[in-house]
């Protein structure tokens, strides 16, 4: 079998990173294009690499695109099932328990008032936090893995959630319990923070993945 | 799948059969095989076969190796343990099918 040399691999991988930006799909895309132009070679093609590359591109290079697009899809899919699987797993419960008995306890000793704001803020206040920390770490990674990056849509959710929910504060409620209204207020303030400490959860499990996958590399 | 819109349904089954015995395989290796299998008849595309792949692995019956081989990363595939047992249904299943269309193509030749 006729073998590729280390210049014709990084041309492949070059040429097709510009449409699949993920490292773990596009090491597979590389494999087999590569082994395809490695058999076409063996089976008797004797033109350069370039030659058979770019006959090969031309009728695969949409199939190869395509297949790169289902697998976004598919990942998306995955990686939302995986988060709301975390979300009500023991560890998530047990996160909203101790999230929502915080906020109890802090309401003894702040004012009504002081308590709203608390609640009120916090969700966007960790979301900014943890967004940061999530950013900076994609941004310090040298590859770029689909689920974790992928995984940031749900982000965005959470936070345009989160953003609706500060917003609707800010409104006149004509709740006439005002109890009722807090216990509302930090229900739903503790699922917000349960929501971004669980994706921040998620995220980490799939770099975990990605880093066990990738160790002999 | 270039041949026939009927192999689709059984992509899973092909895979999981290949893989069946201790055999780890990548994706193209997996093309190859079935093509050389099958004569040429049936010829699995990249964008069936790496959805059907990544599906299996999603669902647990796929466990996944990195290596580097050749200057590149190759993405091994062999089966798990709950793989394994599903093969085993799967083929059966698959089995059963033949038979009834068989019998519904065929009616003279069916054994029952």
């Amino acid at each position: 079998m006729k073998k590729l040399s280390i210049e014709n691999i990084q041309f492949i991988d070059r040429y097709l990173s510009h449409e699949i930006i993920f490292t773990d799909i596009r090491a597979e895309m590389v494999d087999h294009v590569a082994s395809a132009i490695e058999q076409k070679m063996t089976d008797g093609d004797s033109r350069t690499f370039y030659y058979i590359f770019k006959d090969y591109m031309i009728i695969n290079k949409e199939l190869l695109y395509k297949t790169n697009r289902k697998f976004l899809r598919s990942i998306d899919y995955k990686a939302g099932k995986r988060l709301l699987k975390n979300v009500f797993s023991f560890k998530g419960i047990l996160i909203f328990l101790v999230v929502f008995f915080s906020f109890n306890i802090l309401e003894n000793y702040l004012q009504p008032q002081q308590f709203l704001k608390v609640i009120k803020n916090s969700p966007m206040v960790i979301l900014f936090i943890i967004g940061f920390i999530y950013l900076i770490s994609i941004k310090r990674r040298k590859e770029r893995f689909s689920a974790i990056e992928r995984l940031g849509l749900y982000f965005l959710f959470i936070h345009q959630f989160s953003y609706i929910f500060f917003m609707l504060q800010n409104k006149d409620y004509s709740f006439t319990n005002e109890n009722l209204l807090l216990l509302t207020l930090t229900l739903i303030a503790t699922f917000l923070l349960t929501l971004v400490l669980m994706f921040l959860f998620t995220a980490v499990q799939y770099k975990k993945e990605y880093s066990l996958k990738f160790k002999n590399v | 799948m270039g041949n026939s819109k009927l192999y689709k349904g059984s992509l899973s089954t092909i895979i999981l059969k290949l893989l069946s015995k201790g055999n780890k395989m990548y994706g193209y290796e997996i093309t190859q095989k079935v093509m050389t299998l099958t004569k040429g008849e049936l010829k699995i595309t990249e964008g069936a076969l790496y959805p059907a792949l990544h599906k299996l692995e999603a669902e647990g019956l796929l466990d996944v190796e990195i290596a580097k081989v050749d200057n590149r990363l190759r993405k091994y595939y062999k089966l798990t343990e709950q793989g394994t047992k599903e093969t085993v249904s799967k083929l059966a299943e698959l089995e059963n099918y033949i038979k009834t269309m068989q019998i519904l193509i065929n009616p003279k030749f069916s054994l029952e």
